[in-house]
């Protein structure tokens, strides 16, 4: 038994890397009717969009219509479309990938871009709503002149180009494994429609066609979710699918112990520490702050309160629509666990993507299944239309501006029809060849703006010190070395920077947005602060002042601690982390190293399992043993000392007998002696012949006496020998009748030393 | 309180309640220090769900949306007071960063 259990200890990792060698992948194939009715439900969303888009340009008369729907979406309304238009394809299918790779870490992300959201309308959205012009880096332009708006909008170009990448790839993934075009073909049929419909209706048809996008992303998630979460047994609790899958949390930890801890992400193989949870705050809300297409929504409400109010109902569709994505991650992870691995199939990152449609599939009717389909469309749609939205202003109204700035309003609508346009082809052409993972380079896109945009846009709006040479100079810093870091993922040249494992992105963000906070401050200080009068006036009118105090926002103090803090924060980012020491493997080697770690896991279980299978049938040996070996000890001990009983008892009769033996003897010799004194005082008295007659008889009297007492002496000893041989054969015989009883049980149990020893 | 008072306090609040308010928001939605503080909250369940998993939603989502409609309507009192307080007055009046 030993033998095999060792056998299956040494051969485990070898068929685990065996089977590791040559995995098997599971392929989602659509349904016919899923994919007939994923195409009807497609087409209408579609035919809407335009159409929407189509009766929106009759309402554009003016660049403030065209860029910020005339400032006249409502709270709901534009809740809404803040949702939409953040809530991307990569939230709508990535994030259900993501939680089914990273689990509980995902959490923290979700919660740190719902966080994001809210501290822009805390910290910037009123101040920015106030300045009153349509974008970002027009507000930049203004606060910190045409050099700074010009690396702004190429900063923006940037990070917008690594959103829509992502989002082009879902679109084009969806279109791909749907209906069966390829990829190129449903990239470019996707990306023309959206680039159509926005460049048609601008801001106004965005804005309607993102309110739009957000209901039905909101039903095409959440009617799915019920179904499936009322399918895998998770009851009642279903009909609200953000908390409706508590009954099912003892069963997923059984099935991965590590999905519910905090400290342990990727399938339970990275270790999470604290400085990852803090560059999640650094990259993701402080990234969501900088995102121009999030901020420019501020620009198309009717007041600053109604844009506070906008944010407080895009707060609860966010998470309303994030949370449900967790609970069909959750469902995800479960049905791949039990129903996929089961059968030896693992998920690629395509099929990881296509989470929902999948699990939509198999457990819900058709026309339900399809839903998430025209649901996910619409989640890519909205984002990119809110992203090539702010390509089109930012290059037809901004750049267009500063090169020209006498261009009359309707050329500036017409460029920024262009320019919508152009923005839209040059992100189907790069999106050809798209990263793994649809948030890979959308997390990038954030951790861009957070060393760009964000430091840009608190500095220059609360610290009147900061200057034209100080915001070039952060902006250029932030945004060269995270453009870097994204290409060489953490080095600078042979110089590894940042040395934080698999997830290193994020522990970028702290090093990357820390070093553009610290440059702006320093370089503003080292020139002088801001000393235009009437750009420091224009602070004090963002903020709600009707006049001017140059004392207002003006704290040297404030920002050199917090230059002082982003100092700290940079050289702990930089410091190698101890956890993740290890050099980020090759893939193949890497999945090679799960499969064997899996393997040697599962054989040391095995090898615990026997080993302590063998303890306790050791142990039940040993106790009987044991018990036997008294068992027969106190049987030799009665035996020996019955034995011994008896033998006294024969031999204290025989002494008895030996006793009365000789007493006997003694009696016939006294009688003898009297008898041969009575003869001779006979004798003596008659004359010789009595005492010839006298010897004679005490001669005949003593010879029979003598031969009785022999007879019977003889006779007592030979009793008193047959006795105690009786009693040696009897106490041995017991003896060996119990050794004989002690052996057996000993032999049946070989591993037990004692009893073998004992005897 | 004459108008330059007026004016200091309302600067005064502005900063504090956007300050308070961004240091709230940030750490309700970034709950993670309580992990590190309280791991043993990861054993113990309410509604089902670890505590620590339950926690971190409720925090980051349910309780934010109350918690910013307050902030909201605080914050508008602050952006009245700034602006009675500001009409007509002065540049350069007493006020301001002291």
């Amino acid at each position: 038994m030993s033998r095999l259990l060792a056998l299956i200890t040494l051969f485990l990792p070898a068929l685990a890397l065996a089977q590791a060698e040559e995995p098997k992948y599971y392929v989602f194939e659509p349904s016919g009717a899923v994919s007939t009715l994923g195409i009807i439900y497609t087409l209408l969303m579609i035919g809407s969009f335009l159409y929407v888009g189509w009766l929106s340009k009759r309402r554009v008369a003016s660049s403030d219509d065209y860029f910020t729907a005339g400032r006249s979406i409502g709270p709901l309304a534009n809740g809404l479309a803040m949702s939409s238009n953040y809530m991307s394809l990569a939230t709508f299918l990535g994030f259900t990938a993501l939680l089914w790779k990273m689990q509980y870490y995902v959490v923290a992300l979700v919660l740190s871009f719902t966080g994001g959201f809210v501290l822009i309308s805390i910290a910037l959205a009123p101040a920015l709503r106030r300045w009153g012009k349509f974008t970002s880096m027009q507000f930049i332009g203004e606060r910190f002149g045409r050099t700074a708006k010009v690396v702004a909008v190429i900063c923006m170009i940037f990070l917008a180009q690594l959103y829509l990448i992502g989002q082009m790839k879902g679109v084009g993934n969806v279109f791909q494994v749907m209906f069966h075009w390829d990829y190129t073909t449903g990239l470019i049929v996707g990306g023309l429609v959206v680039t159509a419909y926005v460049t048609i209706g601008g801001m106004y048809g965005l804005s309607y066609n993102q309110t739009l996008q957000a209901i039905i992303m909101i039903i095409a998630l959440y009617v799915p979710a019920v179904i499936i979460l009322l399918k895998i047994g998770a009851g009642p609790a279903s009909f609200f699918p953000p908390f409706g899958y508590a009954d099912l949390v003892p069963q997923m930890n059984e099935v991965m112990a590590s999905y519910f801890n905090p400290f342990l992400t990727v399938n339970g193989t990275v270790p999470m520490s604290f400085k990852f949870y803090f560059g999640v705050f650094f990259s993701i809300a402080c990234g969501t702050m900088g995102l121009p297409h999030i901020a420019m929504r501020y620009f198309t409400a009717p007041s600053i309160r109604d844009a506070k109010m906008s944010t407080l109902w895009g707060t609860f569709f966010i998470g309303l629509v994030f949370f449900t994505t967790f609970a069909i991650g959750f469902a995800a992870k479960l049905y791949t666990v039990n129903e996929l691995n089961a059968q030896g199939l693992q998920i690629q990152a395509k099929e990881a993507d296509l989470l929902i449609v999948v699990m939509s599939q198999a457990l819900t009717p058709g026309w339900i299944a399809a839903m998430p389909v025209a649901g996910a469309l619409a989640a890519g749609f909205s984002t990119i239309g809110g992203l090539l939205m702010v390509i089109g202003s930012g290059l037809g109204s901004d750049i267009y501006e500063t090169i020209n700035p006498k261009a009359e309003d309707k050329s500036k609508v017409k460029m920024g029809y262009i320019f919508t346009a152009l923005g839209g082809l040059a992100t189907i052409g790069l999106a050809l060849n798209p990263p793994d993972f649809l948030l890979t380079s959308v997390i990038w896109a954030f951790i861009v703006a957070a060393s760009t945009f964000t430091p840009v846009l608190i500095l220059g709006i609360w610290w009147k010190g900061a200057n034209k040479p100080g915001a070039i100079a952060g902006l250029l810093v932030g945004g060269i070395l995270s453009g870097i870091l994204f290409f060489s993922k953490g080095k600078l040249g042979d110089f590894t920077l940042i040395d934080a494992g698999p997830i290193v992105h994020l522990v970028t963000g702290i090093f990357t947005m820390s070093a553009a906070w610290f440059t702006i401050v320093v370089v503003s200080l080292l020139t002088g602060g801001e000393r235009n009068e009437k750009i420091l006036r224009e602070i004090d009118r963002i903020h709600g002042w009707q006049n001017y105090d140059p004392r207002r926002y003006s704290s040297n103090t404030f920002a050199l601690v917090t230059a002082a803090f982003a100092l700290a924060l940079m050289i702990w980012s930089a410091i190698p982390d101890p956890t993740y020491a290890k050099k980020p493997e090759a893939p193949a080697a890497a999945a090679a190293d799960t499969a064997a770690k899996a393997a040697a896991d599962a054989a040391e279980t095995v090898k615990a399992t026997a080993d302590t299978a063998a303890d306790t049938a050791a142990k039940a040996a040993a106790d009987t043993a044991e018990t036997v070996k008294a068992a027969a000890d106190t049987a030799t001990e009665a035996a020996t000392e019955a034995a011994a009983d008896t033998a006294e008892t024969v031999k204290a009769a025989a002494d008895t007998a030996t006793e009365a033996a000789a007493d006997a003897a003694e009696t016939v010799k006294a009688a003898a002696d009297t008898a041969a004194e009575a003869a001779t005082e006979a004798a003596a008295d008659t004359a010789e012949t009595v005492k010839a007659a006298a010897d004679t008889a005490t001669e005949a009297a003593t010879e029979a006496a003598a031969d009785t007492a022999e007879t019977v002496k003889a006779a007592a000893d030979t009793a008193a020998e047959a006795a105690t041989e009786a009693a040696a054969d009897t106490a041995e015989t017991v003896k060996a009748a119990a050794d004989t009883a002690a052996e057996a049980p000993a032999a049946e149990a070989p591993t037990t030393q004692p009893a073998s020893g004992q005897q | 309180m004459n108008n330059a008072e007026r004016m200091h306090v309302a600067y005064k609040s502005q900063c504090r309640t956007t300050l308070i308010a961004f240091v709230v928001v940030t750490l309700m939605t970034h709950i993670f220090p309580m992990y590190f503080l309280f791991p043993e909250l990861n054993k113990v369940t309410i509604f089902g769900f670890p505590a620590d998993y339950w926690l971190t939603i409720v925090i980051g989502w349910l309780v934010l949306i109350p918690v910013f409609w307050i902030y909201i309507q605080i914050s508008e009192k602050v952006d009245q007071e700034i602006n009675d307080s500001s009409t007509g007055a002065a540049d350069n009046a007493p006020g301001g960063n002291p």
